[in-house]
């Protein structure tokens, strides 16, 4: 369509229209951010204060009360832990599901889907006896070893949309340059699946980062995630706020800067590689 | 199968067995107070249909599922179709309105408890505004259910905005063009043109959406853990409660293994035929 001289009056109506859509989905996001600056008067002021004098109180508390800081170094370390895990897993097995003809193919892949329609909690009074069964409840190791297998199919489904959009002349062409099939995964494909690499790195991050229902049960005390610490402070009688949303603020603002970045692969991320935004 | 063998072992033993351990533990009398069960048969499974709770929380868990799903497809879809139509979207607007899908759902939970709140909320003192007086969302039963739905289209919306966005923007052009041209207007080209070719996508829009809507759990625990009168008591919460506060393994497994058999059901029925035209 050629562009005409300027905006008419009904798109600039429409546009305006969408703004304000868009803004009502931020506001209680905004709305939470600015409750986490606010003094206890503002904040449980009957009438909603808009403007106030910012402090930094709620803050100091929670890191001199309630150890963010050691529960934030828990989250970055099961977070990054389970995504290097995760993907180490993932790209062979996507490779191969790209690329080799397996026995009853679509019915395994239909199979992997429904893994990840299992709901957690479904799985997790059995995981947490295994935990203490073989000692590791408690650990790093069981949220890393558990978020790992609840991202894997995801991670495998994504994966191989983007493999699967890779020219099978590259691994031909490798082949011939005499590479094996591992040589080839790993020389020539590797670097153009790049970009999904990335995509399902940020997407499995954030997954593990918001998970709440394992790190609840599996962990106790210091070895705590942030997540449960939320769900801590909201529970018990009489719920200090201030510390609370700063608290949630703390978890949110990683996953609000890494989704911003994703935006461009989130509607095939959200549906397993089924659409291809 | 050297590529695809350690990814699927692993999952074998984290997913699969598990779902081992709960289905031979869905037929005994397991506690976690006494870890030696007897094996019972289907007594537990004949004791969790019987049980009123638990039927009750199928019947929240129901009705929340079509309730957010409806609400959230026609809320997304018009959404989706006013984007569409726009000239020139901002890609930032895009990614600003997929902030409350990534949120993490604990956070979610704080944020509507803080503006749902009878003596502070700022929700609850717009409805003074309006005239409604104090509302006290979280201690009815019914105002709760509407909050937990609330939250939920908040959060979810953009999700059916978005994956229906992509459907609308590679739909082909030259059928409503010629629909346009044979005199069709806006809202029939709609429904004769429009939806009917964006069917596949609307159904993976719908399934994945219920697929994560039945798992919802953490939003909730933390809004209204069930309550009042278990009027948001979702079968996840129900289980959730058995498994690790009555510590009722046995009675846990049963529950969770109807809801699994429920989904796939659900899933393959809407879902295989679908997923294999894709390919």
């Amino acid at each position: 369509m050629p562009n005409r001289s300027g905006p008419s009056l009904s798109e600039v109506l429409h546009v305006t229209a969408n703004c304000l859509v868009v803004s009502m989905f931020l506001f209680p996001l905004a709305w939470m951010g600015f409750g986490a600056f606010k003094s206890d008067g503002d904040l449980l002021s009957p009438s909603p204060v808009w403007l106030f004098a910012p402090t930094l109180d709620h803050w100091r508390f929670i890191f001199a009360n309630w150890a963010v800081g050691q529960h934030l170094l828990n989250s970055i370390i099961i977070s990054v832990a389970t995504t290097v895990a995760t993907l180490a897993l993932g790209f062979p097995a996507a490779y191969g599901l790209s690329r080799f003809p397996l026995w009853r193919k679509d019915a395994v892949l239909f199979d992997i889907l429904s893994l990840k329609m299992i709901p957690p909690i479904a799985a997790a009074v059995p995981l947490f006896l295994f935990a203490k069964q073989t000692g590791i409840y408690n650990t790093y190791l069981v949220l890393i070893l558990f978020n790992t297998a609840f991202q894997l199919p995801f991670t495998i489904l994504v994966l191989k949309s983007f493999i699967d959009e890779i020219p099978r002349e590259i691994d031909e062409a490798a082949t011939i340059d005499g590479c094996s099939p591992l040589g080839a995964m790993w020389r020539a494909i590797l670097p153009l699946a790049l970009p999904g690499l990335i995509c399902c790195a940020l997407f499995v991050f954030i997954f593990t980062w918001n998970e709440f229902l394992l790190a609840n049960v599996m962990v106790a005390g210091n070895l705590r995630p942030l997540p449960p610490i939320v769900g801590l402070a909201l529970t018990h009688r009489g719920i200090l706020w201030g510390p609370a949303l700063a608290l949630g603020l703390v978890v949110l603002l990683p996953v609000l800067a890494l989704s911003f970045s994703l935006s461009r692969y989130m509607a095939r991320g959200l549906t397993f590689g089924a659409v291809k935004g | 199968m050297a590529f695809v063998g350690p990814g699927f072992l692993y999952i074998l033993l984290i997913v699969i067995y598990p779902l081992g351990f709960s289905l031979w533990a869905s037929f005994t009398n397991m506690r976690l107070t006494s870890p030696i069960a007897r094996f019972v048969g289907l007594d537990t499974y004949a004791q969790a249909l019987g049980n009123e709770i638990f039927r009750e929380s199928l019947i929240v868990t129901g009705l929340f599922l079509v309730t957010v799903v409806v609400l959230e497809f026609i809320l997304g879809f018009a959404l989706a179709f006013s984007f569409s139509r726009m000239r020139g979207t901002h890609p930032v607007m895009r990614a600003l309105l997929l902030l409350p899908v990534m949120a993490t759902p604990v956070s979610v939970g704080l944020i509507w408890k803080l503006m749902l709140n009878s003596d502070f909320g700022i929700i609850t003192s717009w409805g003074e505004l309006l005239g409604f007086g104090r509302v006290l969302w979280l201690s009815d039963p019914v105002l709760a259910f509407m909050s937990i739905v609330i939250m939920d289209v908040w959060q979810w919306t953009p999700f059916m905005f978005l994956i229906l966005l992509a459907g609308l923007e590679g739909l082909p052009r030259e059928p409503l063009e010629s629909a346009a041209v044979d005199g069709a207007s806006p809202l029939q080209s709609l429904v004769h043109v429009t939806l009917p070719l964006m069917k596949r996508i609307i159904v993976i829009a719908v399934v994945f959406r219920l697929m994560f809507a039945i798992a919802t759990f953490d939003t909730v625990y933390v809004l209204t853990k069930g309550g009042p009168a278990r009027a948001t008591d979702l079968v996840t919460l129900f289980i959730q409660r058995e498994g690790f506060v009555n510590l009722n393994i046995a009675f846990a497994s049963a529950v969770s293994f109807l809801v699994l058999i429920a989904v796939l059901i659900a899933t393959t029925l809407l879902f295989k035929r679908e997923l294999s035209d894709a390919k």
